[in-house]
């Protein structure tokens, strides 16, 4: 042992050393990769990445999962989804989300993650997913600005839209040529208004006539909503606003009386005190026979006593 | 026991011991052994169609937005007009004093119990989410007709079980006494479902009191059953629905076919089991003389629900009434009146028709009339509603039921036989100890006195 540690064998040692340093980082790579390996499914996905802003603020992103079964597109639910922004070095991880029963994994790009630019390259991501193989897809999309104005010109209720987008120093221009959808929301869905979209003009405008006749709730309130929908260049923009522009909506105070046409908290009383009574009486009379039934069985055993 | 062994052992002991044994339920024969199957077969059909339908949701079906009641509705409608036979049988003609109702009372509660089942299974099978069914109790709104139809249908099914079991109670004590080499569990059964029955006259008191007070009882139960399935659709504003007596419509209609169904069944039991001493030209003779009755009320109800309308063929009635006199559901509709009513009244009004044979081909037009005069009256309003159908895909405009619903509609009508077959091979299709008494001079010298 002790030559071992002499001068001489100094060297041999290092290299031994070395050598078992490198092959045990070998050893834990190998084990590393064949775990992700084992980790990593084989079955193929596919990722639709879409972009949505929100009054300007909120940045969503939504990837939908689908994957193939029996030659058509089905969603997949509990996928991992990884997203990244590209447009800075490294690609800056913006957080994850699982996909819901409807195939979507949302993100709400939390506002520190994301500096203001002219454009963003955003990465939807499976990675190391134990049913599909790792796949990504990548969306691009330019800043913009979606903005509503509400105006009453002549007793006229206006809903002007201004669409801007940036220029190369990032200086917001009017977006000429884009189709904005404008709605109204209703109980169910959203009304459209007019039926087909506008297209701003060289200003970024577009202006409409918001109809009079649109019953609201109870304060005449209605939720206005100007959308550009799937846009190559800048995804999705939503712009909502409360305006009481509305009829106010006059609730019958019979719906809240006990009539027979109401909820079912609200049946009338007679109603409930005739069904009630007409159920207990046959009922009654049927658990009755039944204890007559018993009866005949305990006459029965006395008799074969 | 006491009353078995007396009749057993009198004077009167042979025709008593030959009543008992040609009532017995015994094996199927081969010709029973095929029926089964054959009904297993497409009751098993229907049932793979309906998980088909449990898995892939209504879509299967013909059913769209207009068209939202299909054939499993006019099947429930079917199924719940024939169970109201049990109450004219068992409860009418018991408290009417009608002596020769007796070999067709358990026949007709056999009926009765089967076609209920499957009335309840049917709304089931109605529903896109059977998983959700609980929801139709849990949240009930006691204003709608289809919560009392809940309601009244488990009260029919009660009573009309009480009404089958309480009178067969004195039978299953018979064969628990006096059957000979049947199986084990069959021993058994009759034991425990006899309740120790040995003809205590306090037994028989409780029994006859019992029987009386169902009997009564089941009545309105039966006329409430298909007077609010009448208003499933008589409380809609609908053409063909929107009418005042909808209700007694429905149940002339229901012991109509209810009545049929009993001849059909007399007629087989008759041919399979020789009971034609037992199920006499005279019980056929009565029963289509009671066929005729009904049919008449029913076709007077029918003149009312048509050509009252038809006389002054407003807006959105005059197309329905137009479609069912002459257009897309015309051959359909005549050969339901003309086979299914008309017929059938004429060939029972003479004494050649009242025979069995030639009335057991009557009921058979009658039940078969029956099921489709139940998809005439669901089907076509549901194709003419008061607001017009607009821009909606051509399916959407008529139905027309799918390879799905047919089957399992089959499967349904076979289900509920073979809940008839199976009765009838468990228990005494003719009541025993009601017949043998009947039979003996003694008895009726004691009613007399």
């Amino acid at each position: 042992m002790k030559h071992l540690f002499s001068k001489k064998n100094k060297n041999t040692g290092q290299l031994i050393q070395s050598w078992l340093v490198f092959a045990l980082a070998l050893v834990a790579q190998l084990s590393h990769s064949s775990y992700a390996n084992a980790q990593t499914g084989t079955g193929e996905a596919s990722i639709k990445l879409t972009y949505t802003e929100s009054n300007n603020r909120h940045k969503i992103l939504t990837a939908t999962v689908k994957t193939k079964i029996d030659d058509s597109d089905q969603l997949v639910k509990g996928v991992s989804i990884h997203f990244y922004n590209k447009s800075i070095k490294p690609d800056q991880l913006l957080g994850s989300a699982i996909s819901n029963e409807k195939g979507e994994a949302v993100l709400v790009i939390p506002d520190k993650k994301l500096s203001l630019d002219t454009a963003y390259t955003f990465i939807g991501a499976i990675e190391q997913d134990k049913q599909f193989a790792n796949v990504q897809e990548t969306l691009k999309v330019a800043e913009a600005d979606l903005v509503m104005t509400l105006k009453t010109e002549d007793s006229t209720h206006q809903v002007v839209i201004t669409m801007q987008g940036t220029d190369k120093k990032g200086k917001l221009v009017p977006a000429a040529d884009v189709e904005v959808n404008l709605y109204v929301q209703r109980l169910f869905g959203l009304l459209p208004l007019p039926d087909n979209p506008e297209t701003t003009d060289e200003n970024g405008e577009i202006t409409v006539d918001f109809p009079r006749d649109l019953p609201g709730d109870a304060d005449g309130n209605l939720i206005i909503v100007a959308r550009v929908e799937e846009n190559d260049r800048y995804g999705n923009l939503e712009f909502r606003r409360k305006m009481n522009w509305g009829i106010p909506l006059l609730i019958d105070p019979r719906l809240h009386s006990r009539e027979l046409w109401s909820s079912r908290a609200n049946a009338p009383i007679y109603l409930i005190v005739l069904v009630n009574t007409i159920l207990i009486c046959i009922w009654g009379v049927i658990a009755y026979i039944v204890y007559e039934v018993f009866l005949i069985k305990k006459i029965g055993k006395q008799g074969s006593r | 026991m006491e009353m078995n062994k007396a009749t057993f052992s009198g004077p009167f002991a042979a025709q008593a011991e030959v009543i008992r044994t040609d009532l017995m339920p015994k094996p199927f024969g081969l010709s029973g052994k095929i029926w089964v199957v054959v009904l297993s077969i497409i009751f098993l059909i229907g049932f793979f169609f309906y998980t088909k339908q449990v898995r892939h949701g209504l879509g299967i079906t013909a059913m769209r937005d207009y068209s939202t009641w299909g054939i499993y509705i006019a099947n429930f409608v079917f199924f719940v007009a024939i169970s109201l036979v049990g109450s004219l049988i068992s409860a009418i003609l018991k408290l009417s004093g009608v002596r020769w109702r007796t070999p067709l009372t358990r026949i007709s509660e056999m009926i009765a119990i089967s076609s209920i089942i499957f009335a309840a299974l049917v709304i089931i099978v109605d529903m896109g989410r059977p998983d959700r069914f609980m929801n139709v109790i849990i949240h009930a709104r006691i204003q709608s007709p289809i919560t009392w139809d809940v309601i009244v249908i488990t009260t029919y099914l009660a009573i009309s079980t009480l009404l089958f079991y309480l009178p067969l109670i004195p039978d299953l004590a018979l064969y628990r006494d006096h059957a000979k080499g049947i199986p084990v569990w069959q021993q058994k059964m009759y034991k425990f479902l006899a309740l120790g029955w040995n003809s205590h006259p306090a037994q028989q008191a409780i029994l006859d009191r019992a029987e009386r007070i169902l009997a009564i009882l089941i009545i309105p139960v039966a006329f409430g059953i298909h007077t609010v399935t009448s208003w499933l659709f008589a409380t809609t504003l609908r053409p063909g629905w929107d009418s005042n007596d909808f209700g007694p419509y429905f149940v002339s209609g229901a012991f109509m076919v209810g009545a049929g169904a009993v001849i059909a069944a007399m007629y087989i039991f008759r041919i399979n089991k020789h009971w034609g001493k037992y199920l006499t030209d005279k019980h056929f003779d009565f029963m289509a003389k009671l066929l005729v009755l009904l049919s008449l009320v029913y076709l007077y109800f029918n003149i009312n629900e048509y050509f009252i309308p038809a006389y002054k063929m407003k807006g959105q009635e005059a197309a329905h009434l137009n479609e069912l006199f002459y257009g897309r559901y015309a051959p359909l509709f005549w050969t339901v009146q003309v086979f299914g009513m008309i017929i059938p009244i004429i060939v029972l009004l003479f004494r050649s028709g009242r025979k069995p044979f030639p009335m057991f081909l009557v009921s058979i037009m009658v039940v078969v009339g029956a099921w489709f005069k139940r998809f005439l009256i669901v089907i076509p309003t549901l194709g003419h509603p008061y607001i017009p159908m607009d821009r909606v895909p051509e399916s959407w405009r008529h139905y027309s039921p799918t390879f799905e619903e047919w089957c399992i509609t089959a499967g349904t009508l076979a289900g509920a036989l073979l809940i008839i077959t199976l009765l009838a091979r468990l228990f005494p299709v003719i009541p025993v100890v009601e017949t043998i008494e009947e039979a003996n001079p003694n008895h009726h010298e004691t009613e007399m006195s």
